[in-house]
């Protein structure tokens, strides 16, 4: 009952702020002479004082169930009980007509004492820096290699820190319990322990996020954000294998949809489509329109963006269009031969793309060979496949990521060793052909 | 002579009728009154239509940007049309085997409509053995023997649903968001976005088998409201690829480009005087028809591959086969065709015919496609396409977990009866996760419980994937804005790289 009573406070607390605010409009238009406005001040005075009572009492009521910073509760209580002090002697003042310059000088601190006293209360209930807007954010680990990462702090710790700290941490401990920190969580909360290690089903921290939504008990409570699939499996992992704040992933013993849920965790080999921080001229439309007559797919990546893809399709250049693809060298970031073959002025223009970082020249043969290429900065994939070529130095090229060299003549065990940060795909991949790849499954088939 | 005498004849009432209604139109207008009208009207809508439309009449097929950086050029959409069962080959079920052969339980019967089912219908555990593949650890049943060794390529969606349990609705709802006729398929949305990388051949190409066309028929590629120069083009890959494209008898190829141009200039005069831009679309299209005469026999010819691509594919030439447009699409994207889209027809198995059973027919209909499927995801990967080709494959719908009971009796054959409520799809490549599942479906597979998506939210995804914002994508018709997810869709950003 106590709790149904306490959950209003936060609703209340508006009248009395309200009340206050417009008692003191209502002031300040008395000093300005305006008479007529006395009796209306009366009455919000009047009822000013019962709601400020009641949003005391409900503010009581609710601290008492406990899980606020006990520090903050103390400010918030009594520049509150000092508050409705305030609002009695005012009240009384005014029934008096005392207007002295000190009455005066007890309204601004009764709004003074407001203004803390309500963000004394915003402090409880959205956590100690609310005005500090997001400065305070958990920045969740970065995980290179999964295998490598630390099982608490990079994989369960980022859990708990989105899904659980708004109620559980430094800001508030709803149950007593704190779950920001090794030493809170061995602590455990008002009903005791909540890790039993090797135990999860005893376990309140994983035992909790199984039970039905409706069910109070259920964490986080129905509206707040719930765990993924994947982090359920990865905290009762962690509980099942002891709890350990410092292991590493290799060191524990996982069934395959542990490592399903490890392998969803396992950053994406990403790469940059797009070079960052790099200052382009606009794109010459009149440059564009001359190789788009000429048949070439020329667009920009996006509508906004000022980096051009352009595709060839195997056509051959000639003075004009070389011309007008120079001119746009530094906004070509995708560029894609399409076969064909390459003289030495197209290959001239072509290593001019200095921003560059996507290069096919699938099927292409080139008159000047191929190892003009060695020279792009933000080169990150090379396509090489089905060209003629048989050596090749790629060490310039310091952003490479992906290379494809299927059906080239290159040496692959050469490209493997040179390039050991690569990711270099020499294709050749085989399907093979299983007796049920050209026959008919027929009745008598069926075992 | 008579003949030569009717033709001018025609021709000349032809122009009469021409200028006597034009011409009062046109007068009309040069009036100050026609003035008026014209700029009140313009300053109505045309300036914001064209404002919004993508449609270059002169070059509709021009590459252009989309809205921001795509992760995918291209789309290769494999359709199994008729609704392969996700029970038999992706959503592994092992509680449905408990209860095979039990009557359906009344609760998932009560307020349900089925295609065919009717009554009690019996629960039918699945036919296939199942097991986990790849670092992924996803499951596949042993009806896909290839596909078990790419799943680290994939994302699986196990929850798909629809709100269509025929396959023509179900179908347009899936390729136009629509499922009533008359709106523009996905792939003419694209090519109206995007255009194309190759101008001498078409942006979207249709490429069907399994014997017959889907049962949606041709609207399923079609343009609907957009400019008809953004439609499918079905190329066929026995006799001609393109029907209609050859030069007829004893024409050759210098006479074909001579009434070409000739008709052009007739257009160019007529756009001169009437400024109609659908004229100019006719010119172009009649150039590209030129130009495709030699490129797209071309591209459709898979004969000059090398042997251990045929012998990866498993291509049967000559013959109108799966593993051929499996092969064909690699071909067409590597040369700059926008979208794809393979339909394959015969996985409708209610278990009336061997043929239509999900243990004999069903098997069969792998055997055709599952070494075609798997070698064109590795092919794309050797070749780089991948990265930037988005491959999707699907159904329309799912299939029940009961046995087909139609008209009340069990079918001759195991089958399985249309369903909406869940069904499995799969991504691969232009930048969709790799080795991940999302979605998961109850007990028995009957219905989605987590991760569930719409066919709006596979267009919406799709859309994404190739720069677009699919709620910006739009073309006025009819007066307002239509785009391919009408008022629907989300991209399912859990399964983008």
């Amino acid at each position: 009952m106590s709790e149904f009573i306490g959950q209003f406070h936060p609703l209340l607390v508006h009248l009395p702020i309200g009340f206050l605010l417009l008692a003191s409009v209502f002031r300040f238009l008395l000093f300005q002479g305006k008479e007529q406005f006395r009796e209306t001040l009366s009455i919000i005075l009047i009822l000013s004082i019962p709601s400020t009572v009641f949003t005391a009492i409900t503010g009581y009521i609710l601290s008492d169930g406990g899980g606020y910073a006990s520090e903050l509760v103390f400010k918030h209580q009594w520049s509150g009980i000092a508050l409705l002090s305030l609002t009695i002697v005012l009240y009384v003042l005014h029934f008096k007509e005392v207007r002295t310059s000190l009455e005066r000088v007890l309204w601004i601190v009764m709004l003074l004492t407001l203004s803390l006293t309500g963000h004394f209360g915003g402090g409880l209930t959205h956590g100690e820096n609310y005005l500090s807007l997001g400065t305070d954010v958990y920045e969740r680990p970065a995980i290179t290699d999964v295998e490598e990462a630390l099982v608490y702090q990079d994989i369960i710790e980022p859990v708990l820190a989105q899904k659980c700290w708004s109620c559980h941490s430094g800001k508030k401990q709803k149950g007593e319990l704190r779950l920001d920190g090794k030493d809170w969580i061995l602590k455990g909360g008002e009903s005791g322990q909540v890790i039993a290690a090797h135990k999860p089903a005893q376990s309140e921290l994983y035992s909790r996020l199984l039970l039905d939504k409706q069910d109070d008990d259920h964490m986080p409570p129905d509206g707040k954000p719930q765990p993924t699939k994947e982090e359920l499996i990865l905290i009762q992992w962690w509980i099942e294998t002891g709890g350990s704040f410092d292991k590493k992933v290799k060191d524990l013993p996982k069934n395959g949809q542990v490592s399903l849920a490890l392998h969803s965790l396992q950053p994406k080999a990403e790469y940059k489509r797009l070079p960052k921080e790099v200052k382009v001229k606009e794109v010459d439309l009149k440059a564009m329109k001359t190789l788009q007559d000429f048949g070439i797919a020329i667009s920009k990546v996006g509508a906004e963006s000022p980096f051009l893809q352009v595709s060839l399709l195997g056509k051959r250049l000639d003075k004009k269009t070389l011309e007008s693809l120079a001119s746009l060298s530094e906004n070509i970031v995708w560029f894609n031969s399409g076969g064909g073959s390459l003289d030495s002025a197209s290959v001239e223009v072509i290593r001019s793309f200095s921003n560059i970082t996507e290069l096919n020249l699938s099927g292409t043969t080139s008159s000047s060979g191929f190892q003009w290429i060695n020279n792009y900065d933000n080169l990150v994939v090379l396509n090489l496949s089905q060209t003629k070529v048989s050596d090749l130095d790629l060490s310039g090229l310091s952003k490479l990521k992906r290379l494809y060299v299927f059906g080239s003549d290159l040496n692959k065990q050469k490209l493997i060793q040179a390039l050991p940060k690569v990711q270099i795909d020499t294709g050749n991949y085989v399907v093979p052909t299983y007796p049920g790849d050209t026959t008919v499954f027929r009745k008598e088939d069926i075992i | 002579m008579g003949r030569r005498k009717d033709l001018v004849q025609e021709a000349l009432e032809a122009k009469f009728q021409q200028q006597t209604r034009r011409n009062f139109l046109k007068e009309s207008f040069m009036g100050l009154g026609g003035l008026a009208l014209g700029s009140f009207l313009g300053s109505c809508s045309s300036d914001q239509k064209a404002a919004s439309s993508l449609f270059d009449p002169a070059n509709p097929l021009m590459a252009k940007a989309p809205h921001f950086a795509p992760k995918a050029k291209s789309v290769i959409y494999l359709h199994m049309a008729g609704a392969p069962s996700q029970l038999e080959l992706f959503d592994f079920k092992p509680e449905l085997h408990k209860m095979d052969g039990q009557d359906c339980p009344q609760s998932f019967l009560e307020g349900k409509k089925f295609a065919f089912i009717r009554g009690v219908p019996k629960m039918l555990g699945p036919q296939a053995k199942f097991a986990q593949y790849g670092q992924s650890q996803a499951w596949v049943s042993n009806y896909l023997p290839h596909f078990q060794s790419v799943v680290d390529e994939v994302s699986f969606l196990k929850a798909v649903t629809t709100d269509q349990f025929n396959h023509a609705p179900a179908q347009l709802l899936m390729q136009t968001g629509s499922a009533r006729l008359g709106r523009p398929s996905m792939g003419s949305w694209v090519t109206y976005g995007l255009g194309t990388e190759n101008q001498d051949l078409p942006g979207f190409v249709v490429l069907t088998s399994g014997g017959a066309n889907p049962d949606a028929g041709k609207s399923i590629w079609g343009s609907g409201f957009l400019p008809s120069v953004y439609q499918g083009v079905q190329c066929r890959s026995q006799g001609d690829p393109i029907l209609f494209l050859n030069d007829p008898e004893g024409i050759s190829r210098d006479l074909r480009k001579a009434s070409i141009e000739a008709i052009n200039k007739v257009n160019q005069e007529e756009f001169k005087e009437y400024g109609d831009p659908e004229t100019l679309s006719r010119i172009a299209q009649y150039e590209m028809a030129y130009r495709m005469q030699i490129s797209v026999p071309e591209v459709m010819n898979i004969n000059d591959e090398p042997a251990y691509i045929h012998e990866m594919y498993g291509t049967q030439p000559g013959k109108s086969a799966f593993a051929n447009n499996a092969l064909l699409a690699r071909k067409l994207v590597e040369k700059g065709v926008r979208f794809v889209q393979l339909f394959d027809w015969g996985w409708d198995t209610h278990g009336t015919s061997e043929g239509g059973s999900i243990d004999i027919g069903l098997v069969n209909k792998c055997r055709g496609s599952d070494k075609a499927i798997t070698a064109l995801l590795l092919d794309l990967k050797q070749r780089g396409l991948l990265e930037e080709t988005l491959v999707v494959w699907g159904g329309e719908f799912g299939r029940t977990p009961m046995a087909e009971n139609r008209e009340g009796k069990p079918n001759a054959f195991k089958g399985r009866d249309h369903h909406a409520e869940a069904f499995t799809m799969w991504m691969a490549g232009g930048g969709i996760k790799k080795g991940f599942t999302y979605g998961e479906t109850d007990e028995i597979g009957y219905s989605a419980v987590s991760g569930k998506v719409t066919p709006y939210d596979i267009q919406a995804t799709i859309l994404d994937q190739l720069g677009f914002n699919h709620e910006k994508l739009t073309y006025e018709f009819q007066g307002r804005p239509f785009r391919l997810t009408d008022v629907e869709g989300n991209v399912i950003r859990e399964i983008l790289g």
